[in-house]
């Protein structure tokens, strides 16, 4: 299969270095703290935070931070074939891993001391990129639920396929068989938070692949600074603190 | 009942979708179809799945597993008004008089059925399964209807059930044409166009009402902190004639026997309307 056309651009008609159409959208469920959707081109993922609150479990009580819950689910519609998958298989338990760590770095986890935050992920549609999707979607409503980041984390990842590195892959892409790197990035930290690949890739190009995922990840953490400025604004005018812009 | 959000076609991969708010209560449907074998104890019939998840983003308390119980409760109601055969026994529903209707469960989560009119072709209410066979015993469609609930603020059930319906009527179905080969072999050809689609008919659909004892009174449409002072409730399907078509009760005290009456006869009140409402929108020139 081909993947970019010999005029440039890939199976989607985009370029190789050309993210999907982003949208964001925030406080979506009444009943969360902070919730978001995260919209990369068909991926849609919905994050709700819940928290931070006494600790649920008193064994994992921690004194000297808080404690971060992360459960990944797909909804049994998401994905092209349907897949009776629920809650609890390997690939959802190993992304909640993945996801939870992310964000604990993320979190200034000392100023909350002995408490709890519950972060759930909704997959609603899949279409590549649900790594990726599933961390911006949780870092927005984390966000939105005004518990203290160190930075706006992005995560995003890129591929090389027919001799060419591609940002933002799509499913098509990914089960193309080409490496794939998952990073997701601290923008102004400069500091990755993760950094996940499958497959092999010579030293030189990882770079260069890497190089691209960075960028991707600064261009989305603008596009969700942005969307949560305009969320917080549209808030300051309904709740009477500023005058409409 | 409060006022009723609705959106078609939110999911990109399935056939059809809809999602539904009705207060704070927040459900998605994606109705997905793939080409399946048949049941062998009803090979001429489509299959259909009902599934019911509660996201743990409604409220932490469906971290985990729990929250399935019930959403299969929800599922097996659902899938009961859907279709008539597909859980309460197929013969039992076929052979039961024609009763008109408030044959209920006394006991807590007991479904019973009870056609209303039948007649000589298809089933007197909920889907014709019947066209979605493709060849007899071979293939069929599968029809998955799943669920998930996003926020719980009460009436679950009768919101997954409207946003079922809508679901449904967005849903669009691949034409498929079966030819046979030298070898007698059977051959499945798939027509892919939008415009080879074809529709499910929903008239006989019918929408499941909760009523709820809250006292010595019925209520409909309860919100969550009501639904915790409601005694019981009972979950009744009606078409858009009225007629009932199935009931489940839950609660935790049971229905009390002189007020069945009354909360089939609410339900057998609110339902047509509400179908009409439903409808009128779905078919209305602005979508």
């Amino acid at each position: 299969m081909e993947f970019v056309s010999p005029e440039g651009l890939r199976l989607d008609g985009r370029r190789p270095r050309e993210l999907r159409r982003i949208n964001c959208q925030l406080d979506v469920l009444s009943n969360a703290d902070g919730s978001a959707i995260f919209e990369m081109g068909n991926t849609k993922v919905l994050a709700a935070v819940f928290g931070p609150h006494a600790v649920t479990r008193r064994s994992e009580l921690r004194e000297e931070g808080a404690l971060v819950v992360c459960e990944y689910s797909m909804a049994a519609f998401s994905t092209g074939e349907r897949r009776r998958r629920g809650k609890g298989d390997r690939r959802s338990t190993e992304l909640s891993m993945v996801i939870r760590n992310t964000l604990e770095q993320a979190v200034i986890t000392e100023l909350l001391p002995r408490s709890q935050i519950d972060v759930y992920v909704q997959v609603l549609q899949a279409d590549g990129g649900t790594r990726c999707a599933a961390i911006n979607a949780a870092v927005l409503a984390l966000a939105a639920a005004g518990v203290p980041l160190r930075d706006l984390v992005a995560g995003c990842a890129a591929g090389y396929l027919d001799g060419t590195a591609l940002l933002d892959l799509n499913y098509t892409e990914d089960s193309g068989g080409g490496p794939d790197l998952c990073v997701a990035l601290a923008p102004r930290l400069d500091s990755l938070y993760l950094v996940q690949m499958d497959n092999r890739l010579p030293v030189d190009t990882f770079q260069a692949v890497m190089e691209l995922a960075r960028e991707g990840c600064r261009t989305i953490s603008g596009v969700m600074r942005a969307a949560l400025l305009e969320h917080t604004q549209r808030l300051a005018v309904a709740r009477g603190i500023t005058a409409a812009v | 009942m409060r006022p009723i959000e609705l959106e078609l076609g939110v999911i990109a991969q399935a056939a059809g979708s809809a999602r539904l708010h009705i207060g704070a209560t927040d459900v998605i449907v994606g109705v997905k179809v793939e080409v399946a074998s048949p049941s062998p104890f009803a090979p001429t019939q489509g299959r259909l799945g009902v599934t019911v998840e509660f996201s743990p983003c409604a409220s932490p308390v469906y971290q985990g597993r729990f929250g399935e119980t019930y959403g299969e409760q929800i599922a097996a109601a659902i899938e009961a008004s859907l279709a008539p055969s597909t859980r309460a026994g197929g013969a039992a529903a076929a052979a039961a008089a024609p009763a008109n209707g408030g044959a209920a469960g006394a006991s807590t989560s007991a479904t019973a059925t009870a056609a209303p009119t039948p007649s000589a072709s298809g089933p007197s209410w909920g889907l014709d399964l019947g066209k979605l066979c493709i060849s007899a015993g071979k293939t069929a469609w599968a029809l998955y209807v799943d669920a998930l609930v996003l926020n719980d603020d009460g009436n679950v059930v009768g919101a997954v059930s409207a946003a079922t319906l809508a679901a449904l009527v967005d849903t669009r179905i691949p034409k498929v044409e079966v030819t046979t080969d030298a070898a007698g072999e059977e051959e499945i050809e798939l027509d892919d166009s939008p415009g080879a689609a074809w529709r499910l008919d929903v008239s006989r659909v019918p929408l499941v009402v909760t009523v709820a004892q809250v006292g010595s009174q019925c209520v409909v449409d309860l919100a969550a902190p009501e639904e915790r002072c409601s005694s019981s409730a009972l979950h009744v399907a009606v078409n858009r004639a009225g007629q009932v078509c199935g009931a489940t009760s839950s609660g935790r005290a049971g229905v009390e026997a002189s007020m069945l009456l009354a909360m089939t006869e609410t339900a057998q009140r609110l339902a047509p309307g509400l179908w009409e409402q439903i409808m009128r929108f779905l078919q209305s020139p602005a979508r």
